[in-house]
C-alpha cells in the first residue's frame, strides 16, 4: 500500500509521482469532507454507542442476575443478524415513498421526510444501525466490569446515606471510567471504518455527505480506479487509527 | 499415536490426489484462453460465437471468467490483473472495457492490449468513422461490437390510463412530453410517474444523456475531447428542466437517493409513462411474459420507441448509442495471442453482429451486416438516419469517469445543494478534470 501510494496507477498504467498522491489527499475536498463526515458520525456513535449502553448496564446492574441475562440477550441478538438484512430493513423503514417512518408521519399529518437525502438524518440512521450492532457487546462489557466493583463499597455508601443515583454518579461511573474511555476510542476507530452500511444505503451520497474515510478510499480506488490516490488516503487513515490505538493502549495501561 | 497415523495418512492421500489432479491438467494439449466477460457465459447465446470459433481453432479451449460488475466498476478485472491471474480476452460495456485498451508503454507495467490491426484484416468493413477514435499511432487496441440505441420507451398502456395519446414520432416534442406528464400526474395512478431520473450511483448515463439532445446541448465540440462545452445556455436549460421535473412531481421527489435498481423496477412494473431506455430492451415479448409470470405485472403493456422529445427550435435530437468493446491482451505465447485476436474477431464479425441485430435488437457497426427485415428495426434505423448520434465520448478510455462525473452534481441538484446554474458548472469542472487526467 505504501509503495502503491507513490504511484499514479489504475493497475493498467503506472507512473511514479512521489508524494503527489498525499498532497492530493490533503487538498482534496471530497477526502476532507469524508474526514468531517467521520467526525460527524463519531458525534452520533460516541453518544449513542458509549453512553446508552452505560445507562442500560447501570440500570440492569441494580437488578437480579436473571434480569441482567435478559438484558444481555435482548441487546446482543441484533449483532447475530446479517448486516445486509438489517441494512435493507432499515432502508425500507426510512424509504421516502413506501417507508414505515413516513407512513407514521403521514398518519400524524406531517410531511414526508427524505431521510436518506439529508446528511443529518442519513448519518443519524446509519450511526443508529452501527451502534445497534455493537451495543450488546458494550453492555456485556460494562456489566462485567461493574460486577468487579466490590459489594462492600456500595454497601458502605448506602450506610452513609447515598441514594442509587449518587452511587451511580459518585462511585460506579468514576470506577469504570477507564472502560468508558476505552469504548469511546473503540467507537471512534470503528466509526472511521464504517463501509458496508454506506455501500448498501447511500453510496456515500447525497453529494458525498455520508461517505466515511473508508468509503471515500473505496470510491477513489475501486470505483474511480485511482489506486495510488486511494493508497495514499489509506496510509493517512492507518496513521489516524494508529494514533487512536496508541491512545487506547495508554488508557489500558492506566487501567 | 493411532490418531496421528490416521491424520498423516489422510494428509498423504489428499496430497497424492492433488498431485495426480495437477499432473492431469498439465498433460492437456493445446491453448487455453481465459475469457473475461461481464455477462453470464453459460448463456447458450454464446454458441453463435464459439461454434464457428472452435471450427477454425480446434486446439483452443476457452475458460470463461465471469467478472462481477455489480457496482458498475472495473474492480473485478483490476483484482484479477493485480493478483496475477491469467486473462487473455475481455468483452464488456465501453465504460469498463475501454480502460484496458491501452498499448505497451513505459508507464504500463500491468497488462497491455494486442494491436488487432495485425490480426483482423477486414477493419475496413466498419462503418465510416466508427473506428476513428480507436486508432492510436496506426494501431488499434479494441474493436466495438454492435451497438445499443438509447431513446424513450413510451408505455402506451400507462398513457392510455392517463387519457393521453402520443403523436407520431415526428411530433414528439417537449410540449407533448409535458402534456403527457401532466395527464399522468392528474390521473393519480398509484405509484406511477411520468418519467424517472436517479442519482444515487454512477449508472444512468444511458438515460440522462438523451435529454441533452432535447435542448441542443453537447458534451464535446466536434470531436475535441480536451474540454467539455456542456456549460452553455443549452446545458443550463437541461439542468433547469431536470429540476423542474422534480419540482412538478413528474419524477419521484427522492430521485437523489434512487438508483438503477429502482429505475428498472419501475420500468418493468409498468409504472412510468416514459422511460429513457435502450431499444433492445423494449421489443421483447418473452421478457414481458417473464414479468407476468413473476407476478410483477398482470398483463404485458403496449410500448413504442421514440427519440427524446424535441425542444423549441430543435430540429434533430441526436440519439445516444452505446456498445460493448472487445480487448485481446498481449500475453502468453504467439499461439495464445493469435487465438485471442481470432476470438476478438469472432465476437465482432459480420455473422455475430447479424445475430445480435436480429435476435437482440442491436444495430451494426459493420457495413456488411444486412438490414433486419422487421418493422421496429427499420423504424429505429430511420430515427438514427434522421437524427444522427450524440457524441458522449463513449470511445474514450475515460468514459467511466465521464459518466461518473454526473451523478454527484445531479444529487446536489435534487437535494437543493446546487442550483441548475451551479450544477452545470460543477459538472463541467468535474468533466474537464477527468478529460485533463486522460490526456
Amino acid at each position: 500500500m505504501g509503495v502503491i501510494s507513490l504511484f499514479e496507477t489504475n493497475y493498467i498504467t503506472s507512473e511514479f509521482v512521489g508524494l503527489r498522491n498525499y498532497i492530493d489527499a490533503l487538498t482534496s475536498p471530497d477526502f476532507r469532507q469524508s474526514i468531517v463526515n467521520s467526525l460527524f458520525y463519531c458525534a452520533f456513535t460516541i453518544t449513542l454507542g458509549t453512553f446508552v449502553p452505560l445507562a442500560v448496564a447501570l440500570t440492569a446492574y441494580r437488578y437480579s442476575n436473571a434480569y441482567r441475562d435478559i438484558v444481555r440477550f435482548a441487546f446482543y441478538v441484533p449483532s447475530l443478524a446479517s448486516g445486509v438484512v438489517i441494512a435493507n430493513a432499515w432502508k425500507w423503514i426510512f424509504d421516502y415513498r413506501k417507508g414505515l417512518a413516513n407512513y407514521l408521519l403521514s398518519v400524524a399529518g406531517a410531511e414526508p421526510v427524505m431521510w436518506w437525502g439529508h446528511q443529518v438524518t442519513a448519518i443519524g440512521i446509519i450511526s443508529l444501525i452501527v451502534v445497534n450492532l455493537w451495543m450488546g457487546n458494550w453492555i456485556i462489557l460494562y456489566l462485567a466490569v461493574l460486577t468487579t466493583v466490590r459489594k462492600e463499597v456500595i454497601d458502605s455508601a448506602r450506610i452513609d446515606g447515598a441514594n442509587w443515583r449518587q452511587i451511580q454518579t459518585k462511585i460506579l461511573i468514576p470506577l469504570i471510567s477507564p472502560w468508558v474511555l476505552f469504548i469511546m476510542l473503540m467507537e471512534i476507530i470503528s466509526t472511521f471504518q464504517i463501509w458496508e452500511n454506506i455501500y448498501l444505503l447511500t453510496s456515500g451520497g447525497p453529494a458525498n455527505t455520508t461517505a466515511t474515510v473508508v468509503y471515500n478510499i473505496y470510491d477513489t480506488g475501486f470505483l474511480q480506479s485511482r489506486y495510488g490516490v486511494a493508497s495514499a488516503r489509506s496510509v493517512i487513515l492507518v496513521l489516524i487509527v494508529l494514533g487512536l490505538a496508541l491512545a487506547k493502549n495508554r488508557l489500558e495501561k492506566r487501567n | 499415536m493411532a490418531q496421528r497415523k490416521l491424520a498423516i495418512s489422510i494428509l498423504a492421500i489428499l496430497l497424492l490426489v492433488s498431485f495426480a489432479f495437477a499432473g492431469g491438467q498439465e498433460e492437456k494439449e493445446g491453448v487455453t484462453l481465459f475469457v473475461a466477460l461481464a455477462t453470464d457465459p453459460s448463456e447458450p447465446d454464446y454458441d453463435y460465437i464459439t461454434q464457428p470459433f472452435f471450427i477454425e481453432n480446434p486446439q483452443v479451449k476457452l475458460e470463461w471468467v465471469p467478472i462481477s460488475v455489480a457496482d458498475a466498476s472495473t474492480i473485478g478485472m483490476d483484482a484479477r490483473i493485480a493478483s496475477g491471474l491469467p486473462v487473455h480476452f475481455y468483452h464488456d460495456y465501453m465504460s469498463r472495457a475501454g480502460k484496458f485498451a491501452v498499448p505497451k508503454t513505459k508507464e504500463n507495467q500491468a497488462i497491455w492490449a494486442l494491436d488487432l490491426s495485425k490480426y483482423i484484416d477486414d477493419l475496413d468493413d466498419y462503418m465510416p468513422r466508427v473506428l476513428d477514435p480507436f486508432w492510436k499511432d496506426g494501431k488499434i487496441y479494441t474493436v466495438p461490437n454492435a451497438s445499443l440505441i438509447v431513446g424513450q420507451l413510451l408505455n402506451l398502456s400507462v398513457m392510455d390510463k392517463a387519457g393521453y395519446k402520443p403523436p407520431p414520432v415526428e411530433g414528439w416534442t417537449l410540449a407533448e412530453f409535458v402534456k403527457c406528464a401532466q395527464k399522468t400526474k392528474a390521473a393519480q395512478i398509484p405509484d406511477t410517474y411520468a418519467t424517472l431520473m436517479f442519482a444515487e450511483n454512477r449508472s444512468g448515463d444511458w438515460m440522462y444523456m438523451g435529454w441533452l439532445s432535447s435542448f441542443g446541448a453537447q458534451l464535446f465540440d466536434g470531436g475535441d475531447y480536451s474540454k467539455t462545452i456542456i456549460d452553455s445556455p443549452e446545458g443550463l436549460k437541461v439542468f433547469e428542466f431536470w429540476k423542474a421535473l422534480q419540482n412538478t412531481g413528474f419524477i419521484p421527489y427522492d430521485a437523489a437517493v434512487m438508483n438503477d435498481d429502482h429505475a428498472i423496477e419501475y420500468r418493468n412494473a409498468g409504472r412510468l409513462a416514459v422511460m429513457g431506455d435502450r431499444a433492445a430492451d423494449f421489443n421483447n415479448p418473452i421478457y414481458q411474459q417473464s414479468l407476468v409470470d413473476s407476478g410483477m405485472i398482470e398483463e404485458p403493456y403496449q410500448t413504442a420507441f421514440y427519440p427524446y422529445p424535441k425542444g423549441p427550435i430543435i430540429e434533430k435530437v441526436p440519439m445516444v448509442t452505446s456498445y460493448d468493446l472487445t480487448v485481446a491482451f498481449d500475453v502468453g505465447t504467439e499461439e495464445e495471442k493469435a487465438a485471442a485476436a481470432s476470438l476478438a474477431w469472432y465476437f465482432t464479425n459480420t455473422a455475430t453482429q447479424t445475430y445480435l441485430c436480429t435476435q437482440l435488437n442491436k444495430f451494426p457497426t459493420r457495413k456488411s451486416v444486412a438490414d433486419v427485415d422487421q418493422a421496429w428495426w427499420r423504424n429505429i434505423k430511420a430515427l438514427l438516419v434522421a437524427n444522427g448520434t450524440l457524441d458522449v465520448g463513449g470511445n474514450l478510455g475515460c468514459y467511466d469517469g465521464i459518466r461518473g462525473a454526473m451523478f454527484p452534481q445531479l444529487q446536489k441538484l435534487f437535494i437543493g445543494k446546487a442550483s441548475p446554474a451551479e450544477a452545470v458548472k460543477l459538472y463541467a469542472e468535474a468533466l474537464n478534470k477527468v478529460l485533463s487526467e486522460d490526456q
